[in-house]
């Protein structure tokens, strides 16, 4: 399992501007997995990214959309976006500047490693 | 201008991608072709939803077609994708005058002058604005009819799309006739209502858009489900809340506040944005709409709903 989250992280984490590419349980929130810079609080995004995902999933359900396939949030001076694989949320944090359909792409990818 | 228009429309076909657009719909706007510009005009955003120029390209169309609400949401969005967009700010300042803001159209004009300081016609507009705006501030002033206001009408503008909103008009604008307290109804939508406020750009999309409070109470628009029935209040219920708690949880990470969030669901996207004083707006397109598209029509609800805001 750690070989296949380590080959979904590395394909995140050489898309340029990516500063974080970790995956987390969507159940509590915590990170399994991740190759980060220095200066990013990963328990923080790991909390942050699956609470934000578990919501739009939620409120998917509710509106009667299906489920929840990417939820991307922009933000002043960053990007931070997700996918689920399962209980596993896939989450990458990037420079705001960071081309945002490479950035959705790349997380596809990812995702589909993971699977 | 037909030779102009058939040469444009030639650059167009041969090269889809680039921007000549602009320049087309700007002829067809010219010529009087309303439907024609706003075609290629709607057409070349949906290519190239991040170029000022096509947003002011669109302004001008809707002003063209009396739909002072739309083109101020151009130009809105045209300054948030270049806040020293020139032709934008003095769009805005047309508007102002037009819906006899003074005080709004001195503060665009004084703000066109300070982006283009060696053009005299923008400074004589500039000054023209104070006068108009300190006899409008004078009870003894207040009825009379001072001097012309140099912010005419662009329904036919020159040429040069930079000096389009301040060009000569057939007619000036008296300041006497002009100036006046600004209407709540002129920023809404001309079928008003708060359900509808988003209602023209709901129908370039197929989308529903919303406009909820801090505490999740639905504001304007409407919402609908996958299967078409009113979700407005249990999307606004979902919604509380999300703006501040994605304030705090940015903050931790060091990211600044947010400016959007997108959910890819299998039957639709949904989209977010911040609003006015802690409110959020939200914006349901289908599933098979581009994204880049989705993106845009955020922006605009976005810029709407700030505009209905603020004239509440």
């Amino acid at each position: 399992v750690t070989t296949t989250t380590m080959d979904a992280l590395g394909v995140l984490s050489r898309l340029r501007g990516v500063r974080c590419a970790l995956v987390a349980s969507e159940r509590d929130g915590l990170a399994i997995e991740s190759v980060s810079h220095v200066d990013v609080d990963v328990e923080a995004l790991a909390a942050f990214a699956t609470s934000l995902y578990r919501r739009a999933r939620q409120m998917a359900g509710a509106a009667g959309f299906g489920s929840a396939r990417l939820v991307g949030i922009d933000a002043a001076n960053g990007r931070v976006v997700a996918a689920a694989h399962g209980d596993l949320v896939v989450i990458a944090l990037a420079e705001r500047d960071t081309h945002p359909g490479l950035l959705r792409v790349t997380l596809q990818r990812a995702l589909a490693a993971l699977a | 201008m037909p030779d102009e228009i058939s040469r444009l429309s030639a650059e167009v076909a041969r090269d889809p991608s680039g921007t000549a657009w602009i320049l087309l719909a700007d002829a067809f706007r010219r010529a009087g072709r309303i439907e024609d510009a706003e075609r290629v005009a709607l057409r070349g955003l949906e290519r190239h939803p991040y170029l000022p120029d096509g947003h002011d390209a669109l302004a001008r169309v809707r002003v063209e077609q009396g739909n002072d609400v739309s083109a101020s949401d151009e130009w809105q969005m045209a300054l948030r994708l270049d806040a020293r967009h020139l032709a934008s700010v003095k769009g805005l300042a047309f508007l102002a005058h037009r819906r006899g803001d003074v005080a709004a159209a001195e503060r665009f004009l004084r703000t066109a002058a300070a982006l283009a300081p060696n053009d005299a016609r923008i400074a004589a507009a500039h000054r023209k604005a104070v006068s108009a705006l300190q006899a409008s501030s004078s009870p003894a002033n207040a009825a009379a009819d001072h001097s012309p206001f140099a912010v005419p009408h662009p329904s036919r503008p020159s040429l040069d799309r930079e000096s389009a909103p301040l060009a000569p008009s057939a007619r000036p604008a008296p300041l006497g006739d002009e100036v006046r307290l600004p209407s709540r109804e002129s920023m809404r939508p001309p079928s008003s209502g708060p359900r509808e406020l988003f209602a023209d750009i709901e129908a370039l999309g197929g989308a529903s858009a919303l406009l909820v409070d801090r505490d999740g109470l639905v504001l304007a628009g409407r919402a609908r489900d996958g299967a078409g029935a009113d979700a407005s209040d249990v999307l606004g219920a979902e919604l509380s809340g999300l703006g501040e708690e994605s304030a705090r949880a940015l903050s931790q990470l060091g990211l600044g506040e947010w400016d959007r969030v997108i959910v890819e669901c299998v039957g639709a996207t949904i989209a977010f944005a911040p609003a006015r004083d802690g409110a959020v707006v939200m914006l349901a397109t289908p599933a098979e709409i581009p994204l880049g598209l989705a993106r845009v029509l955020l922006d605009r609800t976005r810029c709407r709903a700030d505009g209905w805001l603020e004239a509440l």
